[in-house]
């Protein structure tokens, strides 16, 4: 099937849904609305080249997409996510392991989580959802964006690492902090 | 003990490899420390059990972005957008 296109329809149909996106990508309100507009801009000057294989939808996700790519490309904001990562290892590692011992980072109290499967205040999923929500918007902005995307369109690894310009080995650690912060903060919400 | 203690993975360690190896592949030499360190470690056990239960809450919340967006601009906004693109039409 060919899918058509309708410019005079995308700010009402879609800019909420790729606002969202970008939000939660940059984390900053007015350059996620710039790079939403950025994307109507360059998606309307591209009208003709739309083939019409995949939806609009789909492919306006694709031009805000590349214009992250290019925002993560300039070296000040590559170099934020990066030195962010090695500003804070030290004083990350410390917090959630117990460093007495270099050989093993055995885990200290704060990381003594108790599975929310098999806890005694077991939180149904609904209310899950919303713990996680509030512990997603706490999360380290430089951590947000990357460990947003793994959900967001399913993409895998290299298509992330790409888009915001990190080393795979700078993507797990990325992923692994996101998790070990959402972890201790669902414990100590739901605890 | 020294084939022991070669194999064997600190907690943050194994956490990562852990969470790796629940999207790809990490190769046997790190599979085989991985599975040591979560037999004796039952606090990475539960770290890795909790990252799949989230991974499911966050496709769900992936998914619901599409129907509802939690973002959401402002109707200024809309129209100031609206504007830029028939400025572009215009030119």
């Amino acid at each position: 099937m060919k899918h058509s296109i309708e410019p005079s329809g995308w700010v009402d149909q879609y800019s909420d849904y790729l606002f969202s996106i970008a939000m939660y990508k940059v984390n900053d309100h007015d350059l996620a609305k710039d790079l939403v507009q950025d994307t109507f801009l360059a998606a309307f000057k591209a009208r003709e080249k739309f083939r019409g294989d995949a939806s609009e939808k789909t492919w306006l996700t694709t031009i805000l997409k590349n214009k992250i790519t290019d925002y993560y490309r300039s070296s000040k904001n590559v170099e934020s996510i990066n030195h962010y990562l090695e500003s804070t290892d030290s004083a990350f590692i410390n917090c959630y392991y117990d460093t007495n011992d270099p050989g093993t980072y055995g885990h200290n109290n704060k990381q003594a989580w108790v599975s929310y499967h098999a806890s005694d205040a077991t939180l149904t999923r609904n209310e899950i959802n919303k713990v996680i929500q509030y512990c997603l918007e706490k999360l380290p902005v430089k951590l947000k964006g990357v460990f947003w995307s793994k959900y967001l369109e399913e993409k895998n690894t290299p298509d992330i690492c790409k888009e915001f310009n990190i080393s795979p080995s700078n993507y797990w650690v990325i992923l692994h902090r996101s998790k070990v912060l959402l972890q201790n903060c669902i414990k100590k919400a739901g605890g | 003990m020294g084939l022991l203690k070669a194999i064997k993975y600190n907690c943050l360690k194994a956490q990562q490899k852990g969470i790796q190896q629940q999207y790809e592949s990490i190769g046997f030499a790190d599979w085989i420390k991985l599975k040591y360190h979560l037999s004796y470690c039952k606090v990475c056990r539960a770290f890795l059990k909790d990252s799949i239960e989230i991974d499911s809450v966050m496709m769900n919340k992936a998914e619901e972005l599409h129907k509802n967006p939690l973002h959401k601009l402002s109707e200024a906004e809309k129209e100031q957008m609206k504007k830029a693109i028939d400025d572009t039409n215009n030119l």
